[in-house]
């Protein structure tokens, strides 16, 4: 029987991570395996320092804006795959996710632009090629199997890239032939990039000796999915229970129908939603909870002057609208805890306030109220100042710098100790599996 | 090109068929880019498909590519310089065609058939349930049973009495396929009761020995064939997936708009029932779980 230590660090009422460390002999040689509890959700105030170890507030801005390209490029690549939308959501949630636990660095990626860089490194940094790892494992996730291949050729594609063109990493086959050239430094590393070198003493030419980019791409790519499903501690329900997936989209309609909410507002509700999904509210909330939210909004706004094609109802007068909002039973009807409608609530109404004018739901309004004769952003901060009192989410555990500091979950993941095999992760309903086993280990 | 140069060219492509859908959109545009031949391009397909020494496994692509070539021509004759080319020719045809991809007691190919005969069905909007009902269903008769007891082979189908007993082609192909299923349920039966089961290990040569090297009939598949079979089958059914999800939007689009909430939500989800709901709720509750284990406060109860 080895020498078991059981340590379990970082928890404040039994969560984050637990560390096993098992030793098989009395030599030194103990290797560490950690066991993950994957937590999906995390409050703003989690988010704000992970952010704040990962993105530099300098690049703050450059972050938001290339997250609003990456979604434009993600759209781009789904409607040309003729993904559903909710490979674009998780896609989202993906790419948010990763950059918890990895670098944002905009300097360094535009001087590899600048020097025309391309490398392994180089394209490990690219938030595009990032979103494209994100969306290559969403799509399988969502059953919507498509080759990495027809991914990037069309990603590619959009970028302007010429996939065919040589890069500066050396093919493995390269390397190898270099190194039974004697010392392996004969051959030109200039990284001429031309893929047709003259390996030097013995004058033959080797064709191929880089990769091309769409070949550097998809090694890029797979590694970054292993890492990728790291970061996502191997969730495939996106946070959702086991039984059903469960999108924000599916559940929106599903709700809107339940409420008898007309064409407009449903409609109105789902802009909302393909507005949310590219922001961060989707790791605070779940799909569920942003979706009741995003149906409060909507009846407390009672958007009739948005512009529709399809289906011109009869508009609902104020008191009916009133009414169904008045049945709005979060818990007992929808499952939904009240604290995380109102998160998402105030999230949501926040973001309009600040960034109306680049969301979508901006091309289906008037920039003009009809009966308020003011700009729309007005309506969502008269909102606002009407939900001022609601209960959101507590952060007393995530208060203080040292607090969050003593939470393992939040530190730099080490993706080597998964390379080694060591790593196991679990959804949180599987920890009573878990913790029997733990007592079987330690009897 | 002339009628006649493009005539062997298609008769190439068809030879040549894989059932990966670009190589099936490519056969199908080319039939669509010389429709004016189509006088000699229709029996084309009619005589690939009679030829001897077609194999099975290219008459199935053949059959998929019909398919696509009924669904391009109809998106193709949104433009008026198309006049639905091919249409009628293949519709007429349909009984004969089936009756030579699912030739005599061989029903490999009936799987594919029906996933294609179910689409084409659905683009003459001709309601085929019932159809997919039956074939989905027991077909055996209790007189089958006791045939099969006294291991009689089934009858075989007479195609030109089907034919005469139903006057649209679509419904008459659907008719003789429901046969083949039947046949194919009664000789599966037969078989199992009356020929020797082997248990043990059975090595890879003798399993895939169905057809002597010798034996030049294309009714058996060789063991090449049967793996390129079961790799072409995985293609398609990955293409018939494919349909659950395909999402069509506008070239210009730069979000997703209107029509796609229009059609593939408001028009889609009907309200749930009591029990459904209830479903639903069980597995929002199951969520919430995940939920506040996944904040260290105590959010909510």
């Amino acid at each position: 029987m080895p020498d078991q230590s059981i340590n379990e660090v970082g928890t404040v009422d039994g969560l984050a991570d637990v560390e096993v460390s098992v030793n098989n002999s009395p030599a030194p040689s103990s290797v560490p395996t950690i066991t993950q509890i994957g937590r999906p959700y995390f409050t703003s105030g989690e988010l704000k320092y992970l952010h704040g170890k990962t993105i530099k507030v300098s690049q703050r801005p450059h972050y938001e804006r290339i997250t609003h390209q990456v979604f434009q490029f993600c759209f781009q690549i789904i409607k040309q795959m003729k993904f559903p939308l909710r490979v674009l959501s998780t896609t989202m949630n993906y790419y948010q996710r990763w950059y918890l636990f990895n670098e944002f660095d905009i300097n360094r990626q535009n001087q590899d632009e600048m020097e025309d860089e391309l490398t392994f490194g180089s394209f490990e940094i690219d938030p595009f090629i990032i979103a494209t790892a994100c969306l290559f494992l969403a799509c399988k996730n969502e059953d919507c199997i498509k080759k990495l291949k027809d991914i990037q050729t069309v990603a590619n594609k959009i970028r302007e890239i010429d996939d065919s063109k040589f890069t500066n990493e050396r093919t493995t086959a390269s390397l190898v032939a270099a190194a039974s050239n004697g010392n392996g430094n004969n051959s030109s590393n200039s990284g001429s990039g031309n893929g047709i070198t003259s390996s030097g003493n013995n004058g033959v030419a080797n064709l191929n000796q880089y990769y091309t980019i769409q070949e550097l791409q998809r090694k890029v790519i797979l590694a970054l999915e292993f890492k990728l499903l790291q970061i996502i501690k191997f969730d495939f329900n996106n946070g959702g229970s086991t039984n059903v997936k469960l999108t924000i989209d599916q559940l929106l309609i599903q709700f809107c129908k339940k409420l008898n909410i007309n064409y407009k507002f449903s409609l109105f509700c789902w802009l909302i939603h393909y507005d949310i999904i590219s922001t961060p509210l989707i790791l605070t909330v779940s799909p569920h909870c942003i979706a009741l939210a995003i149906i409060i909004v909507t009846l407390n706004l009672k958007p009739n002057d948005l512009k529709v094609t399809h289906f011109k109802d009869v508009e609902d007068n104020d008191s009916d609208i009133n009414k169904t909002l008045d049945t709005i039973d979060s818990v007992g009807g929808f499952s939904c805890p009240e604290i995380l409608v109102n998160e998402a609530i105030i999230y949501i109404l926040d973001f309009y306030i600040h960034k109306y004018s680049h969301s979508i739901l901006n091309n289906y309004l008037p920039p003009i109220d009809v009966k308020t004769g003011k700009d729309q952003t007005f309506k969502f901060m008269e909102l606002k100042s009407k939900f001022n009192d609601l209960k959101i989410l507590s952060e007393k555990s995530s208060s203080t710098a040292d607090l969050l500091q003593q939470d393992n979950y939040l530190n730099p993941w080490d993706y080597t100790i998964a390379g080694k095999g060591s790593t196991r992760f679990m959804t949180a309903n599987k920890r009573r599996k878990f913790a029997t086993e733990l007592q079987k280990e330690s009897t | 090109m002339d009628a006649f140069e493009a005539a062997t060219q298609f008769s190439q492509i068809l030879r040549n068929l894989t059932p990966s859908i670009q190589n099936l959109t490519k056969a199908a545009h080319f039939a669509l880019r010389n429709y004016e031949s189509e006088d000699y391009l229709f029996p084309t397909i009619i005589d690939v498909l009679e030829d001897r020494n077609i194999e099975l496994n290219t008459k199935s692509n053949i059959f998929q590519f019909i398919e696509i070539l009924v669904s391009e021509s109809f998106y193709f004759s949104k433009q008026s310089k198309y006049n639905y080319p091919y249409i009628t020719n293949l519709k007429s045809s349909l009984p004969n065609i089936l009756y030579r991809v699912l030739p005599n007691s061989n029903n490999a190919n009936i799987h594919n058939v029906y996933n294609s005969l179910t689409k084409i069905s659905k683009y003459f909007k001709i309601d085929c349930i019932n159809y997919i009902n039956k074939f989905n269903s027991d077909l055996l008769t209790n007189e089958d049973i006791s045939d099969i007891d006294r291991d009689i082979e089934f009858p075989d189908i007479d195609l030109d009495d089907i034919k005469s007993s139903t006057s649209d082609p679509l419904l008459a192909a659907w008719e003789f396929l429901i046969q083949k299923k039947h046949q194919s349920q009664y000789e599966r039966l037969r078989l199992l009761k009356h020929k020797q089961s082997i248990s043990g290990n059975v090595n890879e040569d003798d399993l895939f020995s169905i057809k002597e090297k010798s034996n030049k009939s294309t009714i058996l598949l060789s063991k090449k064939q049967i793996l390129s079979r079961m790799e072409d089958d995985r293609e398609s059914h990955k293409r018939s997936k494919e349909s659950l999800w395909v999402v069509n939007r506008p070239k210009d689009a730069n979000w997703a708009g209107e029509d796609e909430f229009y059609n593939l939500y408001w028009n889609k989800y009907e309200t749930l029932n009591a029990e459904e709901d209830k479903a639903l709720l069980d597995s929002l509750n199951e969520m919430n779980k995940i939920v506040a284990a996944s904040f260290k406060d105590s959010q909510f109860k």
